[in-house]
């Protein structure tokens, strides 16, 4: 396979080709027998590496007594400093497990946006946003870094629809997701 | 729009079929692709979750084949009945999750001997840290990390074809 199409099948998996662009592979996928069988190749060894992480990062969890040890020695920090502790933000037990979810825009809203937010993921290598219009087509997906989107001049969207930011993981795959989010402008 | 959708999921099930039959007798890769087309008809897009359909069905079609060796050694364990392993095509997804990590380890390693960017990229991926990050690391902008690591999984793609376990 040559580079070009190498690049658009990774592209394609990762989810970085815009729906018209995606729509195009597909066909090319399916007119391809070679193409296909290297897209499934992609896919179980993305799999395979997925679950190495998720082994590794289990392994590196300390056992027990690392445990007991640490516990002592944060209360022992904790009764230490809890006099002079300043006024923290609230922690949530399972913060970590949380999926990002939508801060803006969400309902109705005043404005057309023009950034669309959500909550960080701590597992999150980087993030997917997808917009739908109101018949549930697809009318932008892109990858962002941060826990935001701001949208470039020449998009245009619909006044109503809905939108759902993919939490993607260190191997690219999407993990967890804000679940679709509707939005409404005047 | 009907035909569009038998005509799509036609060629889809031919190719499955390609690529089970690579995997399993001819006659399991047909029922294994029955399987795979019913969960894609009865759950449809509501279950991808935003994947590229094709990718999705790639995935359910993944999932069906290693659920069906997962059965097959459950079932010759409890009958007590050995295959000899020279017989049986050894795909990744047959290999039980020891094998498959040790397998996968192998093939990193190789690629790294060969190119030692390439190990360190996915290397790195592979312990979770953050793609801008590791572009930070090496002096690069997101888009050249990007096109590194495709060409880094597609060299590992290779190694793992001449393991045989990517029939």
């Amino acid at each position: 396979m040559n580079d070009d199409r190498e690049d658009s099948l990774q592209q394609y998996l990762d989810g970085h080709l815009d729906p018209d662009q995606c729509r195009d592979f597909e066909q090319e996928l399916l007119a391809d027998e070679s193409l296909m069988a290297d897209a499934y190749d992609e896919i179980t060894i993305r799999e395979a590496l997925s679950e190495r992480a998720r082994v590794r990062r289990k392994r590196r969890r300390p056992g027990t007594a690392v445990w007991v040890s640490l516990a002592a020695a944060a209360s022992l920090a904790f009764f230490a400093v809890i006099q002079f502790r300043p006024e923290a933000d609230p922690v949530y037990r399972g913060e970590a497990d949380l999926a990002p979810t939508a801060v803006s825009p969400v309902g109705r809203v005043a404005e057309i946006p023009d950034r669309f937010v959500w909550t960080r993921d701590p597992g999150a290598a980087s993030y997917r946003l997808e917009i739908f219009d109101q018949e549930g087509s697809r009318r932008l997906v892109a990858t962002s870094p941060d826990t935001f989107y701001t949208l470039e001049g020449g998009l245009v969207l619909p006044p109503a629809g809905s939108w759902r930011a993919t939490t993607i993981d260190s191997v690219g795959i999407g993990v967890r997701s804000t679940g679709l989010v509707p939005f409404e402008f005047p | 729009m009907e035909r569009a959708r038998e005509s799509w999921l036609e060629d889809l099930r031919r190719h499955m079929l390609g690529i089970a039959a690579r995997r399993v007798p001819v006659d399991e890769a047909e029922d294994l692709v029955q399987k795979a087309l019913q969960v894609i008809v009865e759950r449809g897009d509501a279950a991808s979750d935003g994947r590229p359909p094709v990718a999705w069905c790639l995935q359910v079609l993944r999932n069906v084949i290693g659920n069906h060796y997962r059965r097959t050694a459950t079932r010759n364990r409890l009958l007590d009945r050995s295959v000899a392993p020279e017989t049986l095509s050894r795909p990744l997804e047959s290999l039980d999750t020891e094998q498959r990590l040790r397998t996968i380890e192998e093939g990193l390693a190789e690629l790294a001997a060969g190119d030692d960017n390439c190990g360190r990229y996915l290397q790195r991926m592979a312990d979770g840290e953050p793609a801008r990050e590791i572009a930070r690391d090496e002096g690069l902008d997101s888009n050249a990390l990007y096109q590194r690591l495709y060409r880094c999984r597609r060299k590992l793609r290779d190694i793992l074809r001449q393991k045989g376990v990517l029939p």
